[in-house]
């Protein structure tokens, strides 16, 4: 077939916005909404798309309820906003209790974030979500600065990150996903240590650990001394990370860091993610998912591509 | 282009799953976190996003200004105390920024904003026919009760909510009288406190550093006035303000609207938090409006 004609018959048809995460499932759209900035509030509701929306990911749970950190938890910084929310949330129980009435009665795949201070504590919390039915995967908030009693941080070697993994998929009935940030090494050894130890996908990048101090008051400006950074000046740390691991690892990677419209979710596709994630400009302009969607069916018709993984292989032709 | 923009908007019956019943409204506000379902909303009203124009951008002191908007779906739902978030676009700007409603008719909305930083800097710089674009109403709202006796205190830009509030509370028969507290004489917008003497019987003004003929802080002047006299207080205006008048007040009806940092807005991020004796709460979903009494100010 010519390029003409396929464009001709392109024209006629919808392009294919399906995306296979492997064991995870299929969603019918790349378009995944980051952990901690999915709410399940009536504004929210009233403001989602749900339609352009492939799977939602809920904040992070941990065993016991969590307070978060002192205020301000807020801050903007250049092209990014700082978060130290401190993972307050209300522990497993109250989140199983309220799952079936809440996240359990969206349309929408939902994935569960959790994050534990010691690898049994992530084992308890996946052996306690067994209890919920319908949800599409669990995410391992690998990234969180959590130390445990040896004083280190899960993310902190790949060892600790496979065995966090392993541990956790030999109790629970859900697939898999690590969470990796970008201060874990930017090789792969950790991601490979996860797909190793039976994860079913990788998601990159959490937040990068940032600070902000207010001069006149000679103190930090957050109320925790330092948070996390995430928004438009994260993306090209983000992309770079995707980049180097999707080379090395077979897993689904689902790609985040500051996405805002859809060429930068294009880029992150070419740069290997086959799903991506918005989190902070999600909460910025809800209509997001949908002026992304609208960027692919029109960026794929324009380029003869019937799905988004044939942008990725444009990209790797290109570019071998 | 039609420059209103309506997000999907969940009408009731779409809750539901099909084949399911409906559930009710109260399930319907569910809310993930327990203790998390806002006091005052049991009015039905849909936050949307809105792309409203600008009509006028008037300079009503020394650093406010009001920014009169168009908008249909947000003014026509909009109770006293509830505020929007604006997209604010400049150098190094990405948080919309939370503002009181100051004033509502069934075409337009308007604010009230007091310069502090680059956001608020950009808005009052904003000529007729811009664009902004609005997520609103959110958060509750103040308890308006008709033919009651209430005292309205605030500070600085917490007029905002408060000229809502007396408008409505003298729609509905009740008696205000007021009292506001301005750093400088300049920042005092007199256009908006003549509004206010329309409304009330009296209103108080003070100014921290003079010249003007009362000098001190609202502390102060409450100390003129017979508590006794009225049924509800109404208090807007920065924490600080709000602390010190937390032991005058504390055992009586009081409401009060507080300020927070936020990102959302909207009760997903859990950026605008503050402790009350129900465990911790977010402004922008469980306020801005509280009870003085469930609040936790020594916390603060
Ligand atoms: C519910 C609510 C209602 C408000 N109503 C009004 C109003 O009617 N009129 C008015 O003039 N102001 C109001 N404010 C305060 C107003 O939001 C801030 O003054 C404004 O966000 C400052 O933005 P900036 O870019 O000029 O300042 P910058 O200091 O440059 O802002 C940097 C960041 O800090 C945040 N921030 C700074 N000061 C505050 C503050 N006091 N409260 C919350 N966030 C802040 C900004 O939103 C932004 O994210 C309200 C705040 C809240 C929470
Ligand atoms: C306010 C806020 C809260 C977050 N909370 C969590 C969390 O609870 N768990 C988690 O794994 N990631 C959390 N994140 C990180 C995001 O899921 C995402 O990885 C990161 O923000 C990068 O994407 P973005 O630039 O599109 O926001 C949070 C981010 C923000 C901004
Ligand atoms: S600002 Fe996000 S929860 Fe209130």
């Amino acid at each position: 077939m010519d390029r003409f004609s396929k464009w001709k018959r392109l024209n006629g048809m919808k392009c294919n916005l399906r995306t296979d995460l492997g064991r995870i499932g299929i969603l019918r759209n790349p378009i995944i909404i980051s952990s901690g900035t999915f709410g399940l509030s009536k504004p929210y509701f009233d403001l989602l798309e749900s339609e352009y929306v492939g799977a939602v990911v809920t904040k992070t749970i941990t065993l016991n309820p969590k307070e978060g950190n002192a205020q301000p938890r807020i801050l903007e910084g250049p092209s990014s906003m700082i978060n130290s929310i401190g993972l307050e949330n209300p522990g497993v129980l109250s989140f199983i209790e309220e799952y079936k009435d809440g996240y359990g009665k969206l349309e929408i795949p939902v994935i569960v974030s959790i994050s534990g201070n010691s690898v049994s504590e992530f084992v308890e919390i996946a052996d306690r979500l067994n209890d919920i039915d319908g949800a599409a995967a669990i995410e391992l908030n690998l990234s969180c600065p959590n130390v445990d009693s040896e004083g280190l941080s899960f993310g902190s070697s790949p060892e600790r990150i496979g065995n966090v993994v392993s541990e956790c998929s030999k109790t629970s009935k859900y697939p898999l996903i690590a969470k990796l940030s970008p201060f874990q090494s930017i090789d792969a050894s950790f991601a490979r240590s996860a797909e190793m130890a039976g994860a079913s996908a990788i998601s990159l990048i959490n937040t990068v650990p940032a600070m902000k101090i207010d001069i006149n008051r000679f103190r930090s400006a957050l109320g925790a001394l330092s948070g996390g950074m995430s928004g438009p000046a994260i993306r090209p740390i983000a992309l770079k990370m995707v980049y180097e691991i999707s080379r090395d690892i077979d897993l689904p990677i689902i790609g985040m860091g500051g996405i805002s419209n859809g060429e930068d979710a294009v880029e992150f596709i070419m740069a290997g993610a086959t799903a991506i994630s918005i989190g902070t400009m999600n909460m910025i302009d809800p209509s997001i998912p949908k002026s992304i969607t609208k960027f692919f069916e029109n960026f794929m018709q324009v380029h003869s591509l019937l799905d988004t993984a044939e942008i990725a292989q444009r990209f790797i032709q290109r570019n071998s | 282009m039609d420059c209103r923009r309506v997000l999907y908007v969940f009408k009731r019956e779409e809750y539901s799953l099909p084949g399911e019943e409906t559930r009710s409204e109260g399930e319907v506000y569910h809310s993930l976190w327990k203790n998390s379902l806002p006091l005052h909303w049991r009015v039905s009203m849909n936050v949307v996003n809105e792309k409203c124009e600008v009509i006028r951008n008037e300079r009503v002191s020394s650093d406010g200004h009001i920014l009169v908007l168009n908008s249909r779906d947000i003014s026509r739902q909009t109770l006293p105390g509830q505020f929007v978030e604006i997209g604010c676009y400049g150098e190094d700007m990405i948080l919309r920024r939370p503002f009181s409603v100051f004033d509502v008719s069934s075409e337009s909305l308007s604010l009230f904003i007091k310069i502090v930083g680059k956001g608020t800097k950009w808005l009052s710089e904003l000529n007729s026919g811009s664009i902004v674009d609005l997520i609103g109403p959110l958060g509750n709202g103040f308890t308006v009760s008709s033919k009651s006796r209430s005292l309205l205190i605030g500070g600085g830009c917490g007029i905002a909510s408060l000229n809502l509030l007396s408008r409505k509370l003298f729609d509905s028969d009740s008696n205000s009288d007021t009292i506001f507290g301005f750093s400088k004489p300049e920042e005092i917008p007199q256009e908006v406190i003549e509004g206010f003497q329309k409304r009330a019987n009296r209103v108080l003004v003070t100014v921290d550093k003079g010249p003007y003929p009362f000098i001190g802080n609202v502390v102060d002047r409450l100390k003129e006035i017979d508590l006794e006299n009225y049924d509800r207080f109404y208090c807007c205006g920065p924490t600080r303000m709000l602390k010190a008048l937390e032991p005058f007040l504390c055992k009586r009806e009081v409401e009060v609207s507080l300020e927070a940092r936020m990102a959302c807005g909207i009760g997903v991020c859990y950026g605008c938090t503050i402790s009350t004796k129900h465990g911790s709460k977010r402004v922008c979903l469980d306020g801005p409006v509280f009870k003085m009494e469930e609040v936790e100010w020594n916390e603060m």
